[in-house]
């Protein structure tokens, strides 16, 4: 209940510097890509699309490449010593030409990195100052760090202190916490690597719900080991696997066709498992 | 814990080593202070604030200009370079391309390495009679400022790009990841994460500067007056122990001795404002 009347809020306080939200989730089509760091190939022929307004999740074994192809689509692969082949078009335009505005694109899109990294400074702060860089100013600013906390259910937990220093959070609410702040960016395309990873089952309630309502006027690329999460939220799923050390899509397509009929030998034998799991849970 | 035997054994040796280096400087404090006794604790010790000049053949030992001197020559190379190392370690860290950095970093490890001497001697053949041309002998405050800071810079420099590098990468990231700017992430997360490294890294080059005695003497003119310009001679401490000791005897030689003491507790000064601020630090990281 106290979720959706969050959520309702969240929609309600659109200002002007949202009005970019209004235009609509892009599409993001990944084609030919190749990833490699220093000689050593970590991606290949990465070929699919995370539809607009739609969860995609990215599954796959562990060292598979999954993060590294999820810093490409934001350009944070320019910040390693490594080299991208391909294109990633993110609606008409190829983010990988050089010519693209790496700033801009970032400001379109949101990412929750695997690991939480929170800013050494205060709870308060990790979320305003951003925003200040932002242009937000005034009252705007403390009603946007209330909202977004409350957004994934970290509000309660850390109101009485947000003065204090964001790195004794415990690493759930750490995680919570950049996701918050990713939010309050309000980005149209959100890159979440394993958002629930630290999670105890009551916040990845949480945020799976919030996930779930980001979804139409997010679009959301999402990794995940939990291949039940998967299964729960994604319209699409592709599978990353590995052959010879190099992580390739061996299958992606709409969730259900993919776990129930997979195509690809590889896949059925990664997401079988889990699917004798589930089955058997359920 | 546990603790196993041969830890135990390293450790003893360890605490040894400690105390043999901690002796020394204790060693070296009470043998200034032994030499220094008989000016310092007696009637001459006031002296050293009261006499109209620093002039030891005819009895006046007013330190107070070659401390001026030591001051000013640390402050004025100080605060040249600081911005200098500050500018240049943000460009290798975050604009320069990788390469530049690299190379970068290793020209300033060379310049690092070359003695002072000889920093002097560039300063004596090419710096004095370039300030000479624009006023006074060339041999000056402004001169010894120039010298000192170019002495320090390469060193810390590599100090604050090491402080700037020791920032996590998950920090840059995060930021860079939120559209905010190179500008905006080195202000907001790289800056004053690593301030306590550059504040550390200013204080050590301060105590090189007070220290540093050839360079400053080739190039500052040495006039034990009180140093009133840019453009005017100035002797600092350790210029004066080392111009005056091969002759000094007596109460000359204890007041040397005395102004020894007074450049070691200005170093102290120094160190102990580092470690405060390291203890600083360490219990804000602990409390948060
Ligand atoms: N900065 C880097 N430099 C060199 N190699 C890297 C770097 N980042 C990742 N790799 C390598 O790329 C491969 C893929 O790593 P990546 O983190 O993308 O995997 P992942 O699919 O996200 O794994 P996980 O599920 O465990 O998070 C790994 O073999 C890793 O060692
Ligand atoms: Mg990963």
């Amino acid at each position: 209940m106290t979720k959706s009347v969050a959520f309702g809020r969240k929609l309600q306080h659109t200002t002007p510097q949202d009005i970019s939200l209004q235009s609509g989730p892009p599409a993001i089509s990944i084609r030919n890509l190749g990833l490699s760091y220093g000689g050593h190939k970590v991606l290949k022929n990465i070929n699919f699309e995370a539809r607009a307004g739609k969860i995609t999740a990215l599954v796959g074994p562990s060292g598979c490449g999954k993060s590294s192809l999820l810093s490409v689509v934001n350009r944070l692969s320019d910040l390693q010593a490594c080299k991208v082949e391909g294109e990633v078009f993110i609606a008409e335009d190829n983010i990988l030409h050089s010519a693209v505005n790496v700033l801009k694109l970032r400001r379109r899109i949101g990412m929750v990195f695997q690991k939480p990294s929170p800013f050494p400074m205060s709870i308060r702060e990790n979320l305003l100052f951003p925003l200040r860089e932002y242009g937000v100013k005034g009252d705007q600013l403390e009603k946007t760090l209330e909202d977004n906390l409350r957004l994934v259910g970290l509000w309660d937990e850390v109101k009485t202190r947000l003065n204090d220093s964001a790195l004794v959070l415990s690493g759930g609410q750490q995680q919570r916490l950049c996701f918050a702040r990713c939010l309050s960016l309000n980005p149209k395309v959100l890159l979440l690597d394993e958002p629930c990873s630290a999670l105890d089952p009551r916040s990845t309630q949480i945020i799976e719900a919030l996930i779930w309502h980001l979804r139409e006027s997010h679009t959301i690329l999402m990794v995940t080991h939990n291949l039940a999460q998967a299964r729960r939220l994604a319209d699409d799923v592709a599978v990353c696997c590995l052959s010879d050390g190099v992580g390739s899509i061996v299958e992606s397509g709409k969730t259900a066709q993919v776990f129930d009929f997979p195509a690809h030998p590889v896949t059925a034998e990664y997401l079988g498992f889990e699917t004798a799991e589930v089955r058997s849970s359920d | 814990m546990y603790r196993h035997k041969v830890d135990i054994k390293f450790v003893g040796l360890l605490r040894l080593l400690v105390m043999l280096a901690a002796c020394i400087v204790l060693l070296i404090f009470g043998f200034l202070l032994t030499e220094a006794w008989p000016f310092l604790f007696s009637e001459h010790g006031g002296q050293l604030f009261t006499d109209a000049v620093w002039h030891p053949t005819t009895g006046q030992y007013n330190l107070v200009p070659v401390i001026l001197g030591t001051l000013y020559t640390t402050i004025g190379a100080v605060s040249v370079a600081v911005p200098f190392a500050l500018a240049t370690a943000i460009f290798c860290q975050f604009y320069a391309p990788r390469w530049f950095g690299r190379l970068y970093t290793s020209v300033m490890e060379v310049l690092a390495g070359i003695p002072s001497v000889v920093y002097g001697f560039w300063g004596l053949v090419v710096l004095v009679p370039l300030v000479a041309s624009w006023q006074g002998s060339g041999a000056s405050l402004l001169t010894g400022i120039l010298v000192l800071s170019l002495m320090i810079l390469p060193t810390g420099t590599l100090l604050a790009i090491a402080a700037l590098k020791q920032v996590p990468s998950e920090w840059i990231q995060g930021s860079y990841a939120l559209g905010l700017s190179r500008w905006a992430t080195i202000k907001n997360i790289a800056l004053p994460a690593s301030g306590h490294g550059m504040l550390n890294a200013l204080l050590l080059q301060s105590t090189r500067a007070i220290g540093e005695t050839m360079a400053v003497l080739m190039v500052c003119g040495n006039s034990t007056l009180f140093p009133f310009g840019l453009f005017e001679p100035v002797r600092t401490l350790s210029a004066n122990i080392a111009l005056e000791m091969a002759y000094a005897m007596e109460m000359h030689r204890a007041a040397l001795y005395s102004s020894a003491l007074v450049l070691m507790v200005m170093v102290f000064i120094l160190l102990f404002l580092n470690q405060f601020q390291n203890r600083l630090e360490s219990t804000a990281n602990g409390k948060s």
